[in-house]
């Protein structure tokens, strides 16, 4: 065997080694973790995070840990920061925002109420919302230009409501389904998931249907949506533990993550979002902690 | 050529970066080889003495029961049926320790051929709770713990005592007695280096290598075998006129322990210890002697440098059990007939 | 000499292609098992009597003689000395069917493969190639259904089951080939049903099963067994204003209404009143008056779970009833479990809860910080481990949080 043949294999062999070990790391390619948000850092491991709101004004993370009645925030950085609990009173929050005026809104299951909280001047507003004198269950909610989208549990539907909570527009759930289960205010629409049909409807502001966007892959349990900067449709599976990618035409592109507890795995989501930094956020019940990705 | 060399070495160096790196003395093998999660397997309790901490499926010495074939991972300290002991335990297929069978209520249920552990054998019918040469236990012997020798025993609890040691072990090099895992076999404190299988068939190239200390007075010293013996049997080790008033010369009241026969070979029976001539003696598995040199290098001779022949209560007894009376290594009481044997003879050359 | 040179060599390349041609005939003809169709069919009847596949309908390959599209004449892996498993073999020639089916909810046969628990894949009486009477082989699985009543609804007497089911998937778990009530309305038309409902507080009539039993029952009318409260006394007591919602539920079902105050819960939207997914406001086979039998209801919308159960090669016995480890209305407890992962284990395994690996607030998953429970190894839905384990727990389970051992 010549020196050069000798070089060349023994090159080869290197080259597959280092590849082989690529490969396994780049499973999630092009998605890889940046960082998790756990609650040890506040005393407490998180117990079944809900959903999460990303403050782009403050740049924070606030995370709804629902079972321990409190909310987290964490800066950009995945540092922890403070615990809010309205003292002790919040019971479920479900969901959360921050609005423009530094009023805080919480969704609370415990008491089916949404609560305006007024930080500065300390003073809690209890809400109990209807719909034509049907009792509403909110569950998600998310802000727009001063309007709030709320889920509702009771009708399956969305509903936009003014600071001073008065009824706006009304996105209703198509009738041969049961309800939406999750929906985000992005790219000047409002994009809403139906879990039995796989379907996502998109929506103008003015709760006029514009788009019925069947999804070409079969799912087990489509839980939560994210709509990306490209027009990228993300759904978290919430049995199967994994992310899928829809083009803005329903077409399946790719699936990422699995089921696990160690570091970029996933265990029963129930959130998925990205935050003003082009940042996947997956909010895990399972594992009780959120984790962000990037490309 | 120079080419050939520098694509042969990259080529190991990629093959062993590739292989993952073992540490060797842990315990290996499947944790459900050891470990039972709820002791039930087909609704039938795993262990049949009950649950055991640390979720083990069986005690001590129910894990540590067999029978050596030089060849097992797990030392075997008692055997169900008569073990091969041989002469002097070192041809047969007990280990270091010897065995606990022939003190064991299942075996030869002798008082005097072992020491009396819980759940091997009831307290010793004559002596009760109280060792030779020292003072009462709490309760009967056990394998680890306050009352045990393996382990701290400074902890009551035996499992506790010896937790993590047996994961964290690595049964090579010189075990420096600094935690359970780095003592010698998980005596805490106590310092040596393990012969892999235990001392199954040792001879003088393998064998365990004991840590002895020269000393000059009759005060107690840590670190060695004989003082983990003291620890119960103090009397034989250590005190104010309990062993020899005038060392090394004078009347020896006691047995030496943790003395080097180097200060006294030069022209007495010592010096043709194991057949030798005074000077790098071949050591002996028969009547073994520690050392105070704590190097990785086995002692294959003795009389080589000084401390390097430090009379130990290992020389003369086991310390688990053996088929003999004061768990000596050989049949003393028999000799000088025919089935007996003088191990004693091995250093004291003129007594044979 | 050069004569002789060149007889030998053209003598070398005639033998070399006559090899090359009668290789070729051989590979042709092994691979055209039609060209030997008749030839084959012809063996196989030597040994295996004719006369046992001939009936009214006879399967087009073996009426062709093509025993050797499914069939190994020589060996196989597979029983029968098929070429490959039952349902890939059938959906070689019956392709559109193979995604088709999966489509919503499969007939669990459909769902394994098994094509011949109903049809006999060579020549059968009964149309379809059903390998035997309809209603006989349904019954065959479906034993605990009850066949005898005072009122029997003339289709399920007569067995004809797929006059509402479809045997192979539907969209719903009772298997029914479309909406409920576009089947009663196809032979019970809807004009006359309005006149003999013409009291009903609604102008409109549908969601017949509510009420009636469409197998048959012992009540006339085929009326289900247990009756609503409401609908037993007075209609008006839910139909007083307007559209009925879950509220209306919720005004005399308060227990359920707090634990609608949970994390997750079932309140399924449909404009209102979720609880008619599940319930019937009006008549049902239970007290709960589920609309199906519970592991049916629940596939509803939970199929890919009780696939996965049905898949595994480990699962928990007795799965059938949901909501002895689930609380079906609201719970805040992951998965919706009736209690935490422990307590709701430990009431049958009590032995497994007295010993056992640290669980509870003091021993804590290093991987996430969460409280280990029996769920934190198990899956009590299935998995391929023994035990239900979500790894081999042999060691693989183990390392996942002692990674030094």
């Amino acid at each position: 065997m010549t020196k050069l043949t000798l070089i060349r294999s023994i090159l080869v062999i290197v080259i597959l080694t280092i590849s082989t070990a690529v490969s396994c790391y780049a499973r999630s390619a092009p998605w890889h973790w940046i960082l998790t948000l756990r609650g040890d850092a506040s005393g407490k491991a998180m117990d079944m995070p809900y959903s999460l709101y990303v403050d782009r004004m403050t740049t924070r993370y606030y995370v709804v840990d629902t079972y321990n009645n409190r909310l987290l925030s964490f800066s950009k950085k995945g540092k922890f920061l403070h615990v809010f609990n309205a003292n002790r009173t919040l019971k479920l929050p479900m969901a959360m925002l921050h609005d423009t005026n530094g009023i805080l809104w919480v969704v609370e299951r415990g008491k089916n109420v949404l609560v305006k909280i007024d930080l500065k001047n300390k003073k809690m507003t209890t809400f109990h919302l209807k719909y034509h004198s049907l009792t509403l269950f909110p569950d998600r909610m998310h802000e727009f230009n001063g309007v709030i989208y709320l889920l509702d549990k009771m009708t399956g539907n969305v509903y936009a409501f003014n600071k001073q909570l008065e009824l706006l527009h009304c996105f209703k759930v198509p009738k041969s389904s049961s309800g939406f289960i999750d929906f985000k205010v992005m790219r000047g629409a409002l994009w809403a998931l139906v879990m039995e049909t796989q379907t996502v409807y998109r929506f103008d502001l003015n709760g006029k249907l514009r788009q019925v966007i069947h999804l070409s892959k079969e799912m087990e349990f489509p839980y939560s949506l994210a709509i990306g900067p490209t027009g990228m449709i993300y759904i978290a599976d919430r049995h199967k533990n994994c992310i899928f990618v829809f083009d803005g035409t329903g077409e399946y592109r790719y699936t990422f993550l699995n089921l696990g507890q160690d570091r970029g795995k996933i265990y029963y989501p129930s959130e998925i979002d990205f935050d003003p930094w082009g940042r996947l956020c997956i909010v895990e019940e399972g594992n009780g902690r959120v984790e962000i990705f990037g490309r | 050529m120079r080419t050939k060399v520098y694509a042969i070495s990259i080529l190991f160096i990629v093959i062993f970066v590739s292989i993952p790196i073992y540490s060797y003395g842990k315990v290996t093998g499947q944790c459900s080889n050891c470990h039972t999660m709820h002791n039930s397997q087909n609704g039938i309790a795993v262990s049949k003495t009950g649950p055991n901490e640390e979720l083990l499926k069986d005690t001590c010495i129910g894990c540590h029961t067999g029978t050596n074939t030089g060849t097992n991972k797990t030392p075997y300290v008692l055997s169900i049926s008569p073990p091969d002991y041989g002469v002097t335990g070192t041809t047969g297929n007990t280990l270091a320790g010897g065995n606990f069978y022939w003190v064991a209520s299942s075996g030869g249920a002798d008082d005097r051929c072992g020491h009396n552990i819980q759940g091997i054998s009831p307290p010793d019918a004559t002596l009760g709770l109280t060792p030779p040469g020292g003072t009462p236990l709490s309760t009967e012997l056990t394998c680890a713990g306050t009352n045990g020798c393996h382990g701290d025993r400074s902890i009551q609890d035996q499992y506790k005592a010896i937790y993590g040691a047996h994961h964290a072990h690595v049964d090579t090099g010189w075990q420096d007695g600094s935690t359970v895992a780095k003592s010698y076999r998980f005596l805490l404190g106590v310092e040596g280096m393990e012969d892999p299988t235990w001392e199954y068939h040792p001879d003088q190239y393998n064998h365990n290598k004991y840590y002895g200390v020269d000393r000059t007075t009759e005060a107690d010293v840590s670190g060695t075998i004989s003082h983990l013996c003291a620890e119960c049997h103090g009397y034989f080790h250590h005190g104010t006129g309990q062993i020899a008033p005038d060392i090394p010369h004078g009347v020896w009241l006691r047995h030496p322990t943790d003395f080097d026969m180097n200060d006294v070979k030069n022209g007495t029976e010592y010096q043709y210890y194991n057949g030798g001539t005074g000077l790098d003696n071949p050591y002996s598995v028969i009547s073994p002697v520690a050392t105070s040199d704590t190097s990785t290098t086995l002692n294959t001779v003795v009389y080589h440098q000084a401390g390097d022949a430090i009379v130990m209560c290992l020389s003369c007894h086991r310390a688990h059990g053996s088929p003999y009376h004061a768990i000596l290594r050989w049949d003393y009481k028999a000799w000088p007939g025919s089935n007996g044997y003088n191990g004693c003879a091995v250093c004291h050359t003129a007594k044979n | 000499m050069k004569i002789t040179v060149s007889l030998r060599y053209n003598r070398t390349i005639l033998k070399y292609i006559g090899i090359i041609i009668s290789f070729a005939i051989f590979i042709i003809l092994s691979f055209s098992r039609n060209s030997f169709s008749y030839t084959s069919a012809t063996i196989c009847f030597k040994c295996h009597k004719k006369s046992h596949f001939v009936g009214k309908i006879v399967h087009p390959p073996v009426a062709k003689g093509q025993c050797i599209i499914c069939h190994n004449p020589h060996c196989s892996k597979y029983k029968g000395l098929l070429r490959d498993k039952e349902a890939s073999l059938c959906y070689n020639c019956h392709k559109k069917y193979k995604v088709l089916f999966t489509q919503g909810i499969e007939h669990e046969p459909v769902r394994k493969g098994q094509c011949l628990t109903c049809h006999d894949p060579h020549c059968s009486n009964y149309s379809n190639l059903i390998n035997g009477r309809l209603a006989d082989k349904c019954f065959k699985c479906h034993k605990k259904l009850i066949r005898h009543f005072a009122y029997i609804h003339p289709p399920f007497k007569k067995g004809q089951c797929v006059v509402c089911h479809d045997p192979h998937h539907a969209n719903n778990s009772l298997l029914l080939k479309r909406d409920s009530d576009d089947i009663c309305f196809s032979c019970h038309k809807k004009s006359k049903m309005l006149r003999v409902h013409k009291n009903f507080p609604t102008k409109d009539i549908g969601d017949c099963l509510s009420c009636h039993d469409p197998h048959g029952s012992n009540n006339k009318y085929m009326m289900r067994k247990f009756l609503h409260g409401p609908y037993k006394q007075n209609c008006s007591i839910c139909h007083n204003k307007g559209k009925v919602t879950a509220e209306d539920c919720l005004r005399c079902h308060k227990d359920i209404s707090k634990k609608l105050l949970s994390i997750h819960n079932h309140l399924l939207g449909a404009q209102g009143n979720g609880c008619i997914i599940c319930h019937s406001p009006h008549a049902g086979d239970s007290k709960a008056l589920l609309r199906a039998p519970q592991l049916l209801l629940c596939r509803t919308c939970h199929e890919d779970t009780y696939e996965r159960n049905q898949d595994s090669l480990y699962v928990h016995p007795n799965i059938s009833n949901c909501a002895e480890c689930h609380q079906v209305h609201g719970s805040s407890r992951l998965a919706m479990l009736k209690e935490d992962g422990n307590k709701v284990c430990t009431r049958c395994h009590a032995t497994q809860g007295k010993f056992t690996h640290p669980i509870g607030a003091k021993a804590r998953d290093p991987r996430t910080g969460q409280e280990m429970t029996c769920v934190t190894c198990h899956h009590p839905m299935g998995t391929n481990y023994k035990y239900e384990l979500k790894l081999s727990g042999k060691e693989d389970l183990c390392i996942q949080c002692h990674k030094n051992y």
